[in-house]
């Protein structure tokens, strides 16, 4: 039995332009699957689907053996949206009493379970406060306690660290530790490559709509070997268009938004044989430049993401070598 | 049903966290203030006899308090006695307590015959349309103006004696002529239900702070006033629009970007959480009003001494209305997202009512031609809306029959038309089921 179940699902919402196209996929329960893509691929639009929020145009979902038309379908799943906004005139209090009751929870069996949640998330001593005044981050963690608030089974995360500081990333990457030891099944939304790779077992890549590649966090980057190369200044956009146009491959290396000097001179490429790197390194030579680390490894997840999400278009070392 | 609890009480958190909930709830606050503050000085019987007496030639009709009314005077020259109790050479039946006796003296005999043909002409109209259309002028050498031109009969002038003596609210009323002097009369009346006496007493209000005298007016009518001014203009006017604004902006924020998905992800199907809104709406509306009606009536019956609970009932009519104008502000909430437009709505379906039943009034004074132009088209728009006017009338009847006697009813309130109960209550519940049912379609085919 699968816990998410998408057969052939397509999604337009004008006519002719499809957010999802003929999307099939597989969770089994336990597992913690990672969508990934690029703003606007349709991750949001598919967990919607699922959720009966929004309805196809073609395919069908289930969740849990139920058909996700069905309201049983949703008894024991939780759901965090990505922009998700609570009732103003709750406090956290209020706000999980309430949605515990549209789960069927009565306020009796709610109440000790929602002050060990705001506790757990830390909320507690906001607990009595209006949501009106809550920051990103509390909101944040009062949308978590929601998503728990009826002990589900299967849980839908939208973006759950969008917009969070690291600290609160990575106590948010506690949680689902947790959830994931509980045995609960987890589906998460997410642009951020890190995330994903620290977290789920597997991994689908979203881009405009068509589910590109599915496997293990293993399987996608074995495929090649990447190399970084660190040098004493920032590579620039002609060197590094230069270097795309020599070896087919060259990208700055990415550090999820944390400032990292490191990273930002640091170039990355993959490359077919590991005898290339002499060529690539005279390459550099020959233009001065000065090479203070070079190291081998697999490719990264972003790699195979930028390269599936690339599929159909550009690359992006070739669009910036032509913008150069 | 937890579910539906739990919808309940966002629903009370979301009118709490408005200021024109407290508001609401103070004016109200006020209204049982109010009605606890009044008291009546003792009925004084003789000075109301006295004025009857004195004023015979004045008639008195009312449309109903909201409608005004219209007197007719006739010169008539009465010597009225000090009132006293009855002495045994008067000769009156035994076994009536306490009757007070007047004489009256006509001077000239011949202006209680003109009297009595205005008395005719008074109470024909009465019976005609309960003086809601237009003065008719009897045609000359008509069956009617023959009727209303013959002698008058000595019966028919006691008739007229006792019914002025009845409406001012005295029973029972004996009259009896003076066997030796020709226009004398001898008036005796008793004052069974001092309640009902006009103009023989003093209301004050604010514990005693203001004060004036009820010149026309019973102590039951001046309650049933008071009662209908409560329920009807304060609950059934400023109440609805406060609460429409309060309950139209429910579906346009719980729709917002983000919110709605977090109820929507819930195992609680749509056309349930919109029924359950509406339901949850209605029944905050129906406590609040039965609260502030209990209020009222306990307030008065501590004030007053009389115990009159009908105004409770009157919850049920202002919320009835409520029901029947939250739909469309819910139809058309969902559908733009806008608090004002879905305010605007249930307002506007009530306005649109009462225009269209203000213009019906009027287009019945037009000529026929206007009449069969406009006439369908208003009709058909009137009746597919709720029946604000209707429903009105409901407490106004409901409040009449809980102080007042049929006849003193039907001065205060007019006379009630006829009401075609079930097309009025047919009609506004199918109004309500339909724009109900267009709300739940809107939510349940969308995406979100
Ligand atoms: N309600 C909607 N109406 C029309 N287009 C939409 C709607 N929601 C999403 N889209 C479009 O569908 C595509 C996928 O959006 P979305 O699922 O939100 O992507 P993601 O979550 O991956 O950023 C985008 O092109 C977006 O513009
Ligand atoms: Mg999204």
């Amino acid at each position: 039995m699968a816990a998410i179940t998408i057969d052939a699902v397509s999604k337009s919402y004008r006519r002719g332009e499809f957010a999802l196209r003929d999307v099939t996929l597989e969770v089994a329960p336990g597992e913690i699957f990672g969508l990934l893509g690029p703003n606007g691929a349709g991750k949001t639009t598919l967990v919607k689907i699922l959720l009966d929020l929004v309805r196809p145009t073609r395919g069908t979902t289930s969740l849990l053996s139920l058909p996700s038309r069905q309201v049983a379908a949703r008894r024991r799943v939780g759901y965090l949206p990505e922009d998700h906004r609570f009732p103003e005139h709750h406090t956290p209090v209020s706000a999980l009493l309430f949605f515990a009751g549209l789960s069927g929870v009565a306020p009796a069996v709610a109440r000790p379970r929602i002050d060990a949640l705001l506790a757990q998330v830390g909320l507690a001593d906001a607990a009595g406060r209006k949501v009106r005044g809550f920051s990103k981050g509390m909101k944040q963690r009062l949308g978590l306690a929601q998503v728990l608030v009826a002990e589900p089974d299967l849980l839908f995360l939208d973006e759950p660290t969008d917009g969070i500081d690291p600290v609160g990333r990575a106590e948010i990457r506690g949680l689902l530790e947790q959830q994931r030891r509980a045995g609960r099944t987890i589906f998460l939304n997410s642009h951020l490559l890190s995330e994903v790779e620290q977290l789920c077992d597997r991994v689908g890549i979203l881009a405009r709509g068509e589910l590109k590649r599915v496997g293990s966090v293993r399987e996608l980057t074995q495929s090649a070997i990447c190399w970084a190369i660190t040098l004493s200044q920032p590579p620039g956009e002609a060197l590094l268009a230069e270097l795309v146009r020599a070896f087919g491959d060259a990208r700055r290396a990415v550090s999820d938004g944390i400032p990292d000097p490191e990273a930002a001179r640091t170039v990355e490429l993959s490359l077919a044989r590991d005898e290339a790197i002499d060529a690539v390194i005279d390459f550099l030579r020959a233009r001065e430049l000065s090479i203070r680390g070079v190291a081998r490894k697999r490719t990264s997840l972003e790699a195979a993401f930028l390269d599936s999400v690339a599929g159909g278009g550009a690359a992006p070392g070739a669009a910036a070598g032509a913008t150069a | 049903m937890i579910a539906f609890l739990a919808l309940l009480r966002d629903t009370v958190l979301e009118a709490r966290d408005k200021r024109v909930t407290w508001f609401l709830l103070l004016l109200g606050l006020l209204f049982v203030v109010l009605c606890g503050s009044i008291s009546f000085t003792a009925v004084d019987a003789d000075a109301a006899l006295t004025r009857v007496a004195g004023n015979l030639g004045e008639f008195r009709f009312s449309r109903g308090m909201l409608d005004g009314g219209f007197t007719s005077r006739t010169e008539v020259e009465v010597a009225v006695t000090a009132p006293r109790a009855p002495q045994p050479e008067d000769d009156l039946p035994l076994g009536i307590d306490s009757l007070r006796v007047v004489e009256l003296g006509f001077r000239r005999p011949e202006q209680l015959d003109e009297l009595a043909v205005t008395w005719r002409h008074f109470a024909a109209r009465l019976r005609r349309d309960g003086g809601r259309g237009p003065f008719v002028v009897v045609a000359p050498g008509s069956d009617e103006e023959r009727q209303f031109a013959a002698p008058v009969t000595a019966a028919e002038q006691l008739e007229l004696l006792e019914s002025r003596f009845l409406d001012a609210g005295f029973r029972p009323v004996l009259v009896r002529r003076s066997a030796e002097q020709p226009g004398r009369f001898l008036v005796a009346v008793g004052n069974e239900r001092p309640l009902a006496l006009r103009g023989a007493c003093t209301v004050a209000f604010g514990f005693g702070s203001w004060s004036t005298p009820l010149a026309e007016t019973s102590q039951a009518e001046f309650l049933a006033t008071l009662s209908v001014v409560v329920a009807d203009s304060f609950a059934g006017f400023i109440g609805i629009l406060v609460l429409l604004s309060v309950f139209a902006a429910a579906f346009p924020e719980l729709l917002q970007k983000g919110r709605f998905d977090l109820v929507l992800a819930r195992p609680i199907g749509r056309v349930r959480i919109v029924l359950f809104k509406y339901l949850g709406a209605v029944l905050l509306v129906l406590l609040l009003w039965t609260l502030l009606f209990a209020g009222c009536a306990v307030a008065m019956g501590l004030a007053t001494g009389y115990w009159k609970f009908r105004l409770v009932g009157c919850a049920m009519t202002c919320t009835l209305l409520f029901a029947a104008l939250y739909p469309a502000a819910m139809a058309v909430g969902i559908a733009t997202r806008h608090v004002t437009l879905s305010t605007l709505a249930g307002v506007g379906a009530w306005g649109l009512e009462r225009l269209i039943e203000t213009a019906r009034g009027v287009l019945q004074f037009a000529d026929a031609e206007a009449r069969a132009r406009w006439q369908p088209l208003l009709d058909g728009v009137h009746a597919v809306l709720p029946k604000a006017g209707e429903l009105a009338r409901l407490n106004q009847w409901l409040l009449a029959s809980d102080h007042l006697g049929a006849a003193s009813a039907s001065r205060l309130l007019g006379v009630v038309p006829e009401v075609d109960w079930a097309f009025a209550g047919g009609s506004t519940a199918g109004f309500a089921a339909v724009l109900l049912g267009l709300a739940c379609l809107l939510v349940a085919r969308r995406d979100f």
